[in-house]
């Protein structure tokens, strides 16, 4: 890794955060907020300064990138948008200590949705623009966002976007990336208006309807309200919220071929298949064993539904307690938390085809259990999958294991018990937000203590990247010259 | 502009390269791996697939694309695809096909095969710009126009010249030789009566032309003692343009039955059993009096090592054939007079057969305060005195199927290209007349 090519191609996007923290400085001006003006004031200037820094160290240096730098770009913006989004919370005094607000803002931009915040209400208006506006940013990603706006960076660019894009492979739609991503943003702004659109029909405030857009369609999960979607207690709200939740957990690359007239890929994606039978099945698991609680068809499924999908897509939104729900639930639920949504889209979690193909690897296994001289290879529809894919996917599942036994002892040691502490580290790693106990979703995760708060954050950020980029930065490898 | 490339070797990863701020790019390859490296420094959708299979083509939109590169290691692919490419509706269909036999001329391009805009035969290419640097060591420049099929070659007139010696009478002027340059006023050889010494005379042909006519300029350079090293199929293209005009002296074989069939084939040439990269077997068989040197093996390694052996043994001119990229930068370094590399000289003709504007391509000559422009002709056949040329400007020659020379009243047929000599100072004048012409629509 070169640090000054990293630092010069990390102070643009820096520039591009200070530009997004812009828009809650000024709601807090035009809210006559003092105290928020100063906040992201601050928060901005602190961004801007270190961006200019980076510039400085980076000056000179030529426009190549390798792959180690690109690793280096993308762990250490992430790092400092955390930093930085986290320093208004603590100066306007809506959380005790920074690592709390670390943890609120990595919540933000990993879009898990747990907080640290007992009363969102009590909020200014500029601090829940703010985030639900990490949600918008996180869902689809900084880097995606930047090369998307940022006039051509060639190749250097592809190597950042395949750092922060999820799921076991990125491919392009278009042939520049630059195309592919703004197709992506396109499609991703284009379903955030719709949903606003239809959040505000359904009675919700103009304010709230787009914070809770941006939240629902980065899978985030923060809400302006404390009850959540639940506040509205309105079925139209819920069956909406319902509907983009399942949008946004599927791969939106996807979407740009359907809206490039190739609709059979839309069907015949075995991802998507795979994905939507797992939400069907969880669906009426649940809807039958809450049958007591609401006793009417409709009801059920509407209140089913829609807690399988917060979890599944990981975004956490909440009608309902679903730690209150039989422990058949809650433990489905618990493992639907590690699943997570499709590859490419801007939920978090193993994601489904990984799952798919462990399934499928299991199966294969089986049979050659049985009949050793069988050679068969592993298929996703009609494609095969190559065996190195395979066992990258094996290695991903034993890597989200360990990290999510390591961070559950942490918790566990730290005084948390058992439930909350699996259910929390999971709930983090794949960006889900609320866990199950002392930190289910009508609870949360203000007292957890510090260390645990941090460890968690560093969970979301290994999850949103796909685990092996933060982890990479550990190894000695990535910091020779 | 969208341009599909099939093949992820190192002509397609070069021609990627050189190509991906203009247009967008598709790389098909039945290979993943070499796509995986490929997309390391290219950024270009990637496609696994083999590009004979229409479904394939299909997937890379083909009928949306402007141009198609077939440049896998297979002839027959190359061609299929480029075909089927065609008839899917690609506009423009470039193959690069390796045996020469496939070729009815021995140009190594060939137009509308198949109904293949253009077939490349790489080696040949090579071959063609191996001449160009042997035409070199006698001339002030050689520039390859018209993708390199044609050569501009300026020449100092030495006391040697028969041109010079025959004073006296009016200079019977060999056809290439098209322009004189004198006191630093460029005229057409038409004006020129005599030839006088330190007269820079512009010869514009095809290669072997220009070759010819340069050493028949220079026959005090004395006998020429060329040695290849390589007996592969760019060795004995290069011993079979040579040899009829005794410019080559011996070919150097590692291979026994090779040597056998080059022996068969190939009259007029001494061939040599025996390792290029052997110092004792060169210094056996006296290489270091050759003058000039050819190092043209498939392998890089070998080429190197004998190329520095002949400069070692005094070897005065030594030119070696690189495959792969970034390897030209080593040889400057150590000392060897020039380089050629295939997919160099590939993509310099791909990019050639790019639609652009009238002005296709232009070399300053500043020495001689002269720009070497070579325009392309709109839709409509035109003549010579239609074109916008400042005055002072010479038209050397027509390349087009074959290359013709040019008096005022020659007509240029759509597809053709001018190759133009124009002085320095003019050459803006040209450049906004054709800006204005484009603007327009249409050629010059």
């Amino acid at each position: 890794m070169n640090p000054r090519a990293v630092a010069r191609l990390a102070a643009p996007l820096l520039a591009l955060v200070v530009v997004t923290l812009l828009a809650p400085v000024g709601l807090a001006l035009h809210d006559g907020d003092a105290l928020g003006v100063f906040a992201y004031g601050v928060a901005t200037a602190g961004c801007g300064l270190l961006a200019a820094l980076l510039r400085w160290f980076g000056r000179g240096t030529d426009d190549s990138i390798h792959r180690k730098d690109a690793i280096g770009v993308v762990v250490l913006v992430w790092l400092a948008m955390s930093i930085f989004g986290a320093l208004p919370f603590v100066l306007d005094g809506s959380v005790p200590t920074f690592a709390a607000a670390i943890f609120e803002a990595a919540s933000g931009f990993t879009t898990s949705g747990g907080s640290v915040i007992p009363n969102v209400e009590a909020l200014t208006r500029a601090s829940n623009l703010w985030r639900c506006e990490m949600h918008l940013i996180g869902g689809m990603g900084i880097v995606v966002l930047f090369v998307a706006v940022f006039p051509q960076l060639g190749v250097g660019a592809k190597q950042l976007f395949k750092v922060e894009v999820p799921g076991p492979s990125s491919e392009g739609l278009r042939p520049r990336i630059k195309q592919t991503a703004l197709a992506l943003w396109w499609i991703y702004g284009a379903l955030m208006l719709l949903c606003t659109l239809l959040y505000w029909l359904g009675g919700m405030p103009i304010f709230d309807a787009v914070c809770h857009a941006m939240s629902t369609l980065g899978t985030g999960g923060f809400s302006t309200k404390a009850a959540s979607i639940g506040h509205y207690q309105s079925a139209f709200i819920d069956w909406v919220t319902i509907a983009f939740m399942f949008v946004a957990g599927c791969n939106f690359g996807l979407y740009y071929m359907a809206l490039r007239g190739r609709w059979r890929d839309l069907t015949s994606n075995p991802e998507l298949r795979f994905y939507l039978a797992v939400n069907l099945a969880v669906t009426l698991l649940i809807a039958w064993a809450i049958w007591d609680r609401h006793p009417d068809v409709g009801e059920s499924l509407r209140y089913a539904s829609f807690q399988t999908l917060a979890v599944t897509s990981t975004t956490g939104y909440m009608t309902e307690d679903f730690d209150a729900y039989p422990d058949i639930c809650r433990f489905v639920l618990f493992l639907c938390m590690f699943m997570g949504g499709c590859a490419g889209s801007t939920a978090g979690g193993l994601k489904a085809v990984r799952v798919l193909l462990l399934l499928k690897a299991i199966a294969r296994e089986l049979r050659a259990a049985t009949s050793p001289n069988v050679v068969e290879s592993i298929k996703l529809g009609r494609a095969a999958i190559p065996a190195q894919v395979t066992s990258a996917v094996l290695v991903f599942f034993a890597v989200y294991l360990a990290i999510f036994a390591l961070g559950s002892l942490v918790l566990v040691a730290l005084g948390l018990d058992l439930i909350s502490a699996t259910s929390g580290t999971i709930a983090c790693l794949s960006s889900v937000g609320p866990g199950l106990g002392s930190i289910g979703p009508s609870r949360n995760f203000a007292d957890v203590p510090a260390l645990g708060q941090l460890v968690l954050s560093a969970c979301m950020i290994a999850g949103r990247l796909e685990v092996f980029v933060l982890l990479s930065v550990f190894t000695r490898d990535l910091w020779r010259r | 502009m969208r341009v599909v490339i099939v093949g992820a070797g190192e002509v397609g990863r070069h021609l990627g390269r050189s190509l991906q701020h203009e247009a967008e790019l598709i790389l098909v390859d039945s290979d993943a791996q070499a796509l995986v490296v490929a997309e390391e420094n290219i950024d270009a959708l990637s496609l696994v697939g083999d590009a004979t299979h229409r479904k394939v083509l299909a997937r890379a939109e083909i009928g949306r694309a402007d141009l198609l590169i077939a440049v896998t290691p297979s002839d027959a692919v190359n061609v299929v695809c480029a075909a089927l490419a065609r008839s899917m509706g690609v506009r423009q269909a470039v193959a690069r096909v390796d045996d020469p036999d496939f070729f009815a001329t021995d140009l190594g391009f060939e137009r509308g095969v198949l109904g293949i805009d253009a077939v490349l035969c790489a080696s040949r290419l090579v071959s063609v710009e191996l001449l160009r640097m042997l035409a070199g060591v006698r001339a002030l420049h050689v520039v390859p126009v018209a993708a390199g099929l044609v050569h501009v070659a300026t020449h100092e007139l030495g006391e040697d010249s028969p041109l010079v010696r025959s004073r006296g009478r009016a200079t019977h002027w060999p056809e290439a030789i098209a322009a004189v340059i004198r006191g630093g006023h460029l005229r057409p050889v038409a004006e020129v009566e005599h030839a006088e010494l330190g007269d820079v005379v512009l010869i514009c042909g095809r290669p072997m032309t220009v070759l010819t006519a340069l050493h028949e300029l220079t026959p005090a350079s004395g006998s020429v003692r060329t040695t290849i090293v390589g007996g592969g199929d760019v060795g004995a293209q290069l011993a079979r343009l040579l040899a009829p005009r005794g410019l080559i002296d011996r070919l150097i074989e590692r291979s026994r039955p090779r040597c056998s069939e080059l022996a068969e084939q190939l009259d007029q040439v001494q061939i040599l059993h025996g390792d290029g990269t052997n110092l004792a077997f060169l210094r056996e068989e006296q290489v270091g009096s050759a003058d000039a040197l050819l190092a043209v093996t498939g392998s890089d390694e070998a080429n190197l090592m004998t190329s520095l052996l002949a400069r070692e043994l005094g070897v005065a001119q030594v030119f070696a054939l690189v495959h792969r990229p970034g390897y030209a930068g080593v040889y400057s370094h150590l000392g060897v007079s020039g380089t050629v590399s295939p997919h160099e000289t590939v993509a310099r003709v791909v990019h050639w057969l790019l639609p652009r504007g009238a002005l296709v391509g232009r070399t300053p000559l500043e020495d001689l305060g002269v720009e070497i422009v070579e325009l392309r002709v709109g839709e409509q056949a035109a003549r010579i005195a239609d074109l916008p040329l400042p005055p002072g400007a010479v038209v050397l020659a027509i390349a087009g199927d074959g290359v013709r020379s040019a008096r005022v009243r020659t007509n240029i047929s759509p597809g053709e290209h001018a190759i133009v000599v124009v002085p320095a100072a003019r050459i803006e004048l040209l450049v906004t007349a054709l800006a204005r012409g484009d603007r327009r629509g249409g050629g010059a």
